[in-house]
């Protein structure tokens, strides 16, 4: 299940998507995000997911890929949402004890795993539509006016695109890990909260051990083919072209759209 | 030449201060298949990193073809000539495809898009990964990933290469696999091997070995010369490669044994000339 996470995998297709400038899909996916966190309104949550959706069509990737990405969140998401409707005020529509559900309990809900899904889908296809080495070189050359100050922006780009790729091996090795505790015995989906916590420890920690040597070993590995010596030539790069001027504009379109619709909200 | 002086490591400080390497000399020839042996954490894996200047002597020095690894002008130049081939095969990997990944070194060297194209083309043929191209390293086996590291070192063209344990975490078959793409390697492009291992017969098939002991070298020369001092091997906490190990246990039994044999090849023709002068004897004797 955690080996389903699609954040940080690539799938190569030929599709309008795959072939965007890699800034424009990191502009676009940072901007779903920084929208989904800023919007309000449930209308204009379907909005973004609509054009989500649209660009997981037009990316090709198949569908149930993008839904398997979803799956490893689905218990945070209902955990979230249930915390959003428990803890929200307003009139109740039904009522057991203690327990309250307001038609502004409900909303918050679904706004909260909104924000949380699309979240996820549109960093997922982002990584799916682009190869890390791309990707590496699109953050570098969006950071670059930063260089002015010294940022030692290529180097932050290549964390950010390593980072992004590790995470599918990071699952993979929480699943070993979880494998080799279970067959001695461990159950991590039984007990309480404080039960499930305790057994989490054995898990995190070698996860957290493993992560590190393996995090050394690259540097080690990276060094000793010459990263640092300064004159880096990145082989692929990512060219601007019309299919981006047309992505650009929906894009400044698109946030035109939300904030008339927030206004009137 | 890779010329290493007085060479001596300590780590941590105080009463946790751990002397790992003592004073090593060594040299290593250009062109030659030198495999490491000792026991874990004897400090292999520290003098091999000094070669290419990840670590830098405490005290002593390593040359690398004349460069000093200590000159921080000359510190690209020799991890150019010297590459390391580390142990995990998942943790070696800086791209999503194999060809991505090969061309990470040349970029690094700052070379323009046509020789870059041009190395990675070659060095995925000499790795023999050729076909491999354009898979995406998540989805290869370990064997395939451990070539895709040598493949990676081999685009910087060096004069040496070092394999730290690369073959540990393989199968069988994959191990000698990696272990023959290095041998055919070594012939064909011309470089000189540094190979680390726990496993005697990959040492049995070197040109030379060198045993490391409580950080100083307890043994090295030639396979032969090394393995016939079975009692030095033994309190290196080390053991024979299985095919001497059969030729001890024949001496122990009271056969007469007229040398050690280290491969398989070498043992068949030792047993048959023994069968054979055994056959001889005894019809002399009738
Ligand atoms: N960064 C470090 N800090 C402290 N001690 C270290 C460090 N690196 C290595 N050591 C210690 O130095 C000793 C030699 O380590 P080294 O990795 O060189 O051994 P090795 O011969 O490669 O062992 P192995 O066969 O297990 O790979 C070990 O005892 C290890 O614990
Ligand atoms: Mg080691």
């Amino acid at each position: 299940m955690l080996r389903d996470i699609t954040i940080g995998r690539y799938v190569e297709r030929s599709s309008v998507l795959h072939s965007l400038d890699a800034r424009s899909k990191i502009i676009g996916a940072l901007l779903c995000s920084v929208l989904t966190l800023s919007c309000g309104s449930l209308l204009s949550m379907a909005a973004i997911a609509a054009l989500t959706a649209a660009a997981a069509i037009v990316s090709r990737i198949p569908f149930n890929y993008i839904l398997k990405g979803i799956k490893p969140i689905r218990w945070f998401v209902l955990f979230t949402a249930a915390v959003s409707i428990i803890s929200a005020d307003g009139e109740p529509i039904w009522q057991y004890g203690a327990l309250r559900i307001s038609a502004e309990g409900i909303s918050a809900a679904a706004l909260t795993s909104a924000r949380l899904l699309l979240f996820v889908t549109s960093a997922s296809l982002l990584t799916l539509t682009t190869p890390p080495v791309v990707l590496t070189d699109g953050f570098a050359r969006l950071m670059r006016p930063l260089r002015r100050l010294r940022v030692p922006t290529d180097d932050i780009a290549m964390i950010i695109s390593i980072t992004l790729r590790s995470i599918p091996a990071f699952a993979d090795e929480a699943e070993r890990i979880m494998k080799a505790q279970r067959a001695r015995g461990a159950d991590l989906s039984r007990g309480g909260l404080i039960t499930r916590a305790r057994a989490v420890i054995p898990v995190a920690i070698p996860l957290f051990i493993s992560v590190f040597r393996r995090a050394d070993e690259l540097s080690l590995a990276m060094d000793s083919r010459c990263y640092g010596k300064g004159t880096r030539t990145p082989r692929k790069k990512t060219h601007f072209g019309r299919n981006d001027l047309y992505c650009l504009i929906i894009m400044i379109l698109f946030c035109g759209f939300l904030a008339i619709i927030e206004f009137y909200n | 030449m890779i010329e290493i002086r007085d060479l001596s490591r300590t780590y941590g400080s105080g009463s946790n201060k751990a002397h790992v390497l003592h004073g090593i000399d060594m040299n290593i020839e250009r062109g030659a298949f030198t495999a490491v042996l000792g026991k874990n954490g004897c400090g292999k894996s520290t003098l091999v990193r000094h070669i290419n200047a990840i670590l830098k002597p405490q005290r002593g020095s390593v040359r690398v073809d004349g460069m000093d690894t200590k000159d921080p002008r000359r510190l690209y130049d020799i991890r150019e000539k010297a590459g390391i081939v580390f142990q995990d095969p998942d943790s070696q990997s800086v791209a999503a495809t194999v060809e991505d990944d090969t061309a990470f070194a040349p970029e690094n060297l700052g070379l323009s898009e046509d020789e870059i194209s041009e190395r990675v083309e070659a060095a995925l043929r000499a790795a023999g990964i050729a076909e491999l191209r354009k898979k995406s390293i998540s989805e290869l086996s370990g064997g395939q990933k451990q070539l895709t590291a040598v493949a990676g070192i081999i685009a910087m063209r060096p004069d040496y290469m070092i394999f730290d344990e690369s073959t540990s975490m393989l199968d069988p078959l994959a191990r000698s696999r990696v272990l023959e793409c290095v041998m055919r390697l070594k012939r064909e492009l011309d470089v000189s091997v540094i190979w680390i291992t726990h496993y005697m017969d990959e040492a049995a098939a070197a040109d030379r070995v060198v045993i490391i002991n409580d950080g100083k070298i307890a043994a090295d020369g030639t396979p032969e010369e090394v393995f016939s001092d079975i009692e030095l091997i033994e309190r290196c906490g080390l053991e024979l490669p299985p095919c001497a190990q059969l030729c001890v246990m024949l001496k122990n039994a009271g056969y007469d044994v007229p040398r050690l044999a280290l491969n398989a090849h070498d043992c068949a023709l030792l047993i048959s000339g023994m069968t054979a002068a055994a056959v001889k004897e005894r019809e002399g004797a009738s």
